[in-house]
């Protein structure tokens, strides 16, 4: 098997690091960089609890190798507060009661958070379609699509003032 | 405080990425484990040999069934706690000894340097299998010359029991009707996020090992887990982690990989760490019961029913882990249902087969009941010509009524069934539904609406194991908390939790005891066997927790205000009768005179025990362990009050069907929910929502589907349809509230009140397709081919 | 579960791709988005030896109107063919069917040529080059062939790809005027289909049809088309009586299969109601369009 050495800017810091062919970038997010925030549910792709932002764009960390992140920008969950801040979309998953176990909840604030710079300003049903690849067990999603719409609207304001 | 809608203070952590779940954990030293499992439902293994597995670099070492045969007792039975055996415990070991008896059990386990590895070694495992028949239905499995799972034990009915209560031959020679039906409720499961995990650690040293595990109920199995080990119960130390990835019951049933991950501890001397992956999960953690039903109603003519007569058949799967075969006789919580009827006799088998075991699934065993009760009142409305909500109406237990007794000595606490009923139909707009309905089937259209009205009974009072074996006596729903005021007036809980938001209700009920600030009570996360008081039942299942946790905490909390009342008595040389706790003191009752802050009290009676009055402990730390006053045993006929609390809750839908596609849209959806004093509303509608979606699921998409070979057909998570966003409608929910007069607060527990949605949707369907034929449904799974089947069948005359 | 061992390389030319694919075979897979393949491979159902990914290969992502076809470079993602102005105006039926493929992220991923490559029955993409009519241009170290889309799906998951091949671009038939439509059932939203049909129509001056494609697919090993339909339609006017007929007819041509989501017969049903709706679905567009 091959190794690979790869530099990746993980939430703003700059990691270099050596891993084997086949490490899933999850594991490498979990494991190298203990970043423990992004989770694995299925590790096939169907549950979008591992979901980051890769250059930006929301993708499923379990199908993609950690060597192909070399020279990314990542974002995981740990990089959605600043400074202490919660970003507007964990307040107000706070706010509405949009999670339970959380376990699926670092991957639905992921994909949520660049579903809300394709379509600032969505329906329930595009809400629902948007967060289609993300499974929760809890919540039903009933207030899970209520807080992306909230936060939402609060991010318009903000953008506004 | 009580009744608050209080954001969580859990959620901070879990959004920013600081949740502490089994996978997050490390300890130095730490190896991975993987588990061989088998690819056949039923084989003879006729040779393993791991030998090319150690060859793996990174591998460090393998164990079989055999070698746990050898160092360990098998898997604990309900029967242990009455000095007996079950019929197929001696087989009964985290791995396969000498046969497999489901696709997916394992038979081995590797350790390595990490997970990656492990799974190259576990694939250089040589097994050979001897294929054997295969058994997957119940039915088949009860014949005399069908295969058996353990030859030993001569049959497949792992158990067996019939229960009368009332006067079920007379109700039933008095019927002006009967309806009979073959009932069968489909093998699915809530499949949490998060799969299993253990992590245990052994110290030789003192022959001490501890175990991380996602446990919902450490304290359960903690005795049998020290005893399959050969351990001293004190020195197995279990943890449950701060935050949990969901476990809607299926986390009961750990103790057989805690079991095995800690023998591996022991042998290898190493922290060893084992995360199951989704597939592993899927196919052989545990499933929800499947059942089948022969059941009959008898019912007067003007729809007053008189009794039900049920021969239930469980399929548990290749091996009954405890809690089972508890599911098998869960209807006991809910005899009758909401209804008067008070004769009922139960005739029930667990009967093993090769697919996966079963065990607790949100809503455990009375869905099954909830189910078959529903269904059979629909059947009743049927054959009288009468609209079946007036039918239940007519059948409910009166709000004068309660407490009632129900005919098993379920002792339903309250409720206002009527109520709830007349709300869901207010909410849902039931009459314009009707209207909508009349103009559809104008345009060749078909809308169908559904309502059923079941009991959410909470906390599982455990005389219920006496069902299948009366010599085991047992009384306990207990939950128990510890409350410690500091010296700054803060105050620190320790109780099991389990998420759920029980960091926030748990801090909401001490606040609100002591008078003082949310933020001044911190409510340790997870649970420790080892600084945690537990009770014989803790743990967070059967929709206890709230009921009894509350309990426990206000007991603590009661001991505590009266200690500091006789202290501060004590000090001011005054009677205690004189002074009274409030607002986060001791004062003068009436609150004009002196007091006393609850800071000054806890420092003086930490740092001053001399100042004490005589016979007061030194500290300000009270432990309580709490039993519901209403638990009691069950008696030679079978009788108890097999759960607690007993809440009412009305599901009401209107759907539409696609006359096409057999495709049906779900139009509006309402729960009207009575679980008593709620402690956090907005916690509270978040697991209505939840156990909706679950049930929503199970009836239109989930099915683990076995060919007649016992493979499962969709064992990831490709081909196993949890409901997505898009498959879920928005729920409506709304609360009457009913106090419990027996719990602290009137506290009831919810959160599995939608057992009936599978009879909800087959009511609504066959509403929705009544126009063209009286269709009666009988299974729980409500897929579009079915439906469109039926249209079919409706075309063809 | 955690993928078998593999090496892997990322190569930044063609050049070095083909290379590899010539020394190494079918002992390696290119890897494009991985949205397919990844998940085989971390359950080990997909073993290869080598993996060659090709997301760093330059000039791969377009989509453009190149002689009267429509030209999508093979590393093109499922996001940009969704919001593509180009393809909204000159090929929209692939636009609307990227909504349906998998999900977001899986669209943010996803390549067109790997949808096409990976040649699911049940995919989106396949179905609607298939219908559409089109080519891919497959590039081999000697060279490079064009193969016509009716060629190039051979049975569930193989192409007419050689192991040391690489499909570099996929163009699709421009069809100017006609009516189009496209719809599928699957389990849930994003799932692969149970069935689905893409219809493009021509209509006469008179009302009368033209050109007509039917595309069929989730039900047969590969997309299908339903050439009896198509031909039976053709000089005809659409009325009721001849759309129930279509479907008929479209419903023996397709060769669905029974597994745990629906059995065969009932996929041939939601197909014969797909192909009446998509028909009455095209006929009104077109409709609207004269008005």
């Amino acid at each position: 098997m091959t190794r690979h050495i790869i530099t990746v800017t993980v939430n703003g810091t700059l990691y270099t690091r050596e891993m084997d062919a086949r490490k899933l970038l999850s594991d490498f997010i979990r494991e190298d960089l203990g970043l423990t925030g992004t989770h694995l549910g299925c590790e096939h792709g169907q549950c979008g609890t591992c979901t980051i932002l890769f250059n930006g764009v929301s993708m499923k960390s379990c199908l993609l190798l950690a060597t192909q992140a070399d020279g990314a920008k990542i974002m995981t969950v740990e990089g959605l507060a600043k400074d202490g801040v919660l970003h507007p979309l964990q307040e107000s998953f706070w706010e509405h009661h949009g999670l339970q176990c959380g376990f699926c909840t670092p991957g639905m604030l992921m994909n949520a958070l660049y579903f809300l710079t394709v379509n600032p300003r969505p329906t329930d049903l595009e809400i629902r379609r948007g967060i289609a690849g993300n499974l929760c067990r809890c919540t039903g999603y009933v207030n899970i699509v209520k807080a992306i719409k909230a936060a939402a609207e609060k991010m318009a304001q903000n953008k506004g003032a | 405080m009580i009744g608050e809608r209080i954001k969580r203070r859990e959620d901070p952590r879990l959004l920013t990425g600081k949740g502490q779940y089994m996978a997050d954990l490390v300890i130095h030293g730490m190896l991975h484990a993987a588990l061989l499992r088998s690819p056949h439902a039923h084989a003879r293994i006729k040779r393993i040999d791991p030998s090319g597995a150690l060859k793996v670099p990174g591998a460090v070492a393998v164990f079989t069934g055999a070698d746990l045969k050898q160092h360990l007792e098998p898997l604990a039975s309900w029967y242990n706690f009455a000095g007996k055996q079950a019929p197929t415990q001696p087989h009964d070991y985290p791995l396969a000894v000498s046969k497999v008896r489901y696709m997916g059990e394992p038979v081995a386990v590797v350790v390595a340097s990490d997970r990656y590895v492990a799974e190259d070694a576990m694939e250089q495992i040589e097994v050979e299998y001897e294929p054997l028949p295969v058994v997957v239905d119940a039915e088949e499995a009860m014949k005399e010359n069908a295969p058996l799972l353990f030859e030993e034990a001569g049959s497949n009915i792992y158990w067996q029991g019939s229960f009368q209560y009332g006067a079920v031959e007379q109700a039933f020679a008095e019927a002006d009707l009967v309806v009979k039906d073959k009932l069968y409720f489909h093998r699915f499961s809530s499949t949490p996020m998060e799969g299993y995990a253990i992590l245990a650690n052994y110290q030789s040293v003192d022959h001490s090992i501890t175990i991380w595990g996602n446990f919902q109920s450490p304290a359960i199995f903690r005795l049998r887990i020290a005893h399959s080990l050969g351990i001293p119960m004190n020195r197995v130390r279990l943890i449950t982690p701060p935050d949990i990835g969901g476990g809607f019951g299926l986390k009961m049933p750990l103790h057989p990989w805690a079991i095995l991950v800690a023998f591996v501890s022991m042998k290898v001397m190493r922290p060893v760490k084992w995360v199951e992956d989704r597939l592993e999960h899927q196919a052989a953690s545990h499933h929800g019961s499947e059942q089948t039903s022969y059941v009959e109603f008898a019912a007067k003519k003007d729809g007053t029913i008189l009794g039900l007569r049920a021969k239930i058949i469980h399929n548990a799967g290749a091996y009954v882990h405890m809690p089972e075969p508890l599911g098998m006789v869960e209807w006991s919580h809910i005899p009758q249902g909401c209804y008067r009827f008070r004769n009922v006799a139960m005739e029930c088998y667990s009967v093993l087969t090769n697919k996966c075991p079963v065990a607790p699934n949100r809503g455990y065993g009375r869905m099954q009941h909830q189910f078959l009760i529903e269904r059979m009142m629909d059947r009743v409305a049927q054959e009288l010509k009468m609209d079946p909500v007036d039918l239940r109406l007519k059948n409910f237990i009166r709000p004068e009524e309660f407490p009632y007794e129900s005919t098993n000595g379920a002792l339903y606490d309250s409720g206002q069934y009527a109520a709830c009923v007349h709300k869901a139909q207010e909410t849902l707009d039931w009459e314009r539904w009707k209207k909508e309905q009349a103009k559809a089937r104008e345009q060749g259209r078909y809308i169908g609406l559904g309502l059923v009205s079941i009991m959410d009974p909470g906390v599982t009072n455990m005389a219920m194991v006496g069902l299948f074996d009366k010599s085991l006596k047992m009384s306990t729903t207990g939950e128990a908390a510890s409350l410690t005021i500091d010296p700054s007036g803060t105050i620190t809980v320790l109780t099991g939790s389990w998420g759920q938001g029980h960091e926030t209700t748990c801090a909401q009920v001490v606040a609100y005891e002591f008078g003082i600030p949310f933020e001044d009570v911190y409510v340790v996360p997870g649970i420790d066997t080892a600084t945690h008081p537990v009770a014989g039942s803790s743990g967070t299942y059967a929709s206890r927790f709230a009921a009894m946790a509350s309990g426990a905490l206000q007991g603590a909390a009661a001991e505590l205000k009266e200690k500091m009342i006789r202290i501060a008595a004590h000090l001011w040389r005054t009677d205690a009768e004189k002074l009274e706790f409030s607002e986060g003191k001791v004062r003068e009752k009436g609150g004009a005179g002196k007091f006393m802050p609850l800071a000054q009290l806890a420092a003086l009676a930490t740092y001053s025990p001399a100042k004490l009055p005589p016979g007061v402990k030194p500290g300000m730390e009270s432990t309580f362990i709490y039993n519901y006053p209403k638990a009691n045993e069950m008696d030679d006929s079978g009788r108890a009050n097999f759960a607690a609390t007993y809440a009412n809750v009305v599901h009401a839908v209107a759907l539409e069907v696609n006359p096409h596609t057999g495709q049906y849209e779900i139009l509006k959806y309402v729960v009207v929910h009575d679980a008593g004093t709620l402690i956090n509303p907005l916690i509270a509608d978040g697991q209505v929502h939840g156990a909706v979606a679950h049930s929503l699921g199970a009836a239109m998409l989930e099915e683990f589907i076995y060919n007649d070979e016992g493979q499962l057909l969709n064992g990831s998570w490709v081909d196993y349809l949890c409901p997505k966003a898009t498959d879920i409608p928005d729920i409506e929910v709304e609360h009457i509230v009913t106090p419990s007069p027996f719990t602290a607060y009137g506290v009831k527990g919810m959160g599995e009140g939608s057992g009936p949605v599978p009879a909800l949707l087959a009511q609504a369907l066959e509403d929705a397709l009544s126009p063209l034929k009286q269709f009666r449904i009988t299974w729980s799974r409500h897929t579009p081919e079915k439906v469109l089947s039926m249209l079919r069948e409706a075309r063809a005359g | 579960m955690k993928p078998a061992p593999f090496d892997y390389y990322a190569p930044s030319t063609l050049e070095e791709v083909l290379a590899l694919l010539g020394q190494h075979g079918d002992e390696a897979k290119l890897l494009a988005g991985g949205q397919s393949l990844m998940p085989l491979i971390n359950m080990r159902l997909a073993r290869p030896a080598v993996l060659v990914d090709i997301n760093r290969l330059p000039g791969l992502d377009y989509i453009r109107e190149d002689d009267g076809m429509i030209a999508i470079g093979a590393l093109t993602r499922h996001a940009s063919v969704a919001s593509s102005n180009v393809l909204k105006k000159s090929c929209p039926m692939l636009p609307h069917a990227a909504q349906f493929v998998g999900d977001l992220q899986v669209r943010n991923r996803g390549t067109f040529g790997g949808s096409i490559a990976h040649a699911d029955p049940a995919s989106e993409f396949c179905a609607v080059v298939y219908t559409l009519g089109g080519e891919i241009v497959a590039r081999h170290a000697g060279g490079s062939r064009v193969i016509p889309v009716e060629e190039f799906f051979e049975a569930p998951l193989t192409t007419a790809l050689t192991p040391r091949e690489i499909a570099t671009e996929v163009r699709v038939a421009r069809i100017k005027g006609a009516a189009w439509s496209f719809r599928g059932i699957a389990p849930r939203f994003g799932d692969f289909v149970l069935a689905g049909v893409g219809i493009a129509l021509d209509f006469d001056g008179e009302g009368r049809c033209g050109a007509c494609r039917v595309g069929m697919f989730g039900v047969g090993p590969t997309p299908l088309r339903a050439y009896k339909a198509e031909q039976s339609c053709v000089g005809n006017r659409l009325d009721e009586k001849l759309i129930v007929e279509l479907a008929e007819l479209a419903a023996t041509e397709a060769d669905p299969s029974s597994d745990v989501h629906a059995s065969a017969g009932y996929r041939r049903e939601l197909l014969r109601w797909l192909v009446g709706w998509n028909l009455r679905n095209a006929s009104r567009k077109h409709q609207e369009e004269m008005k």
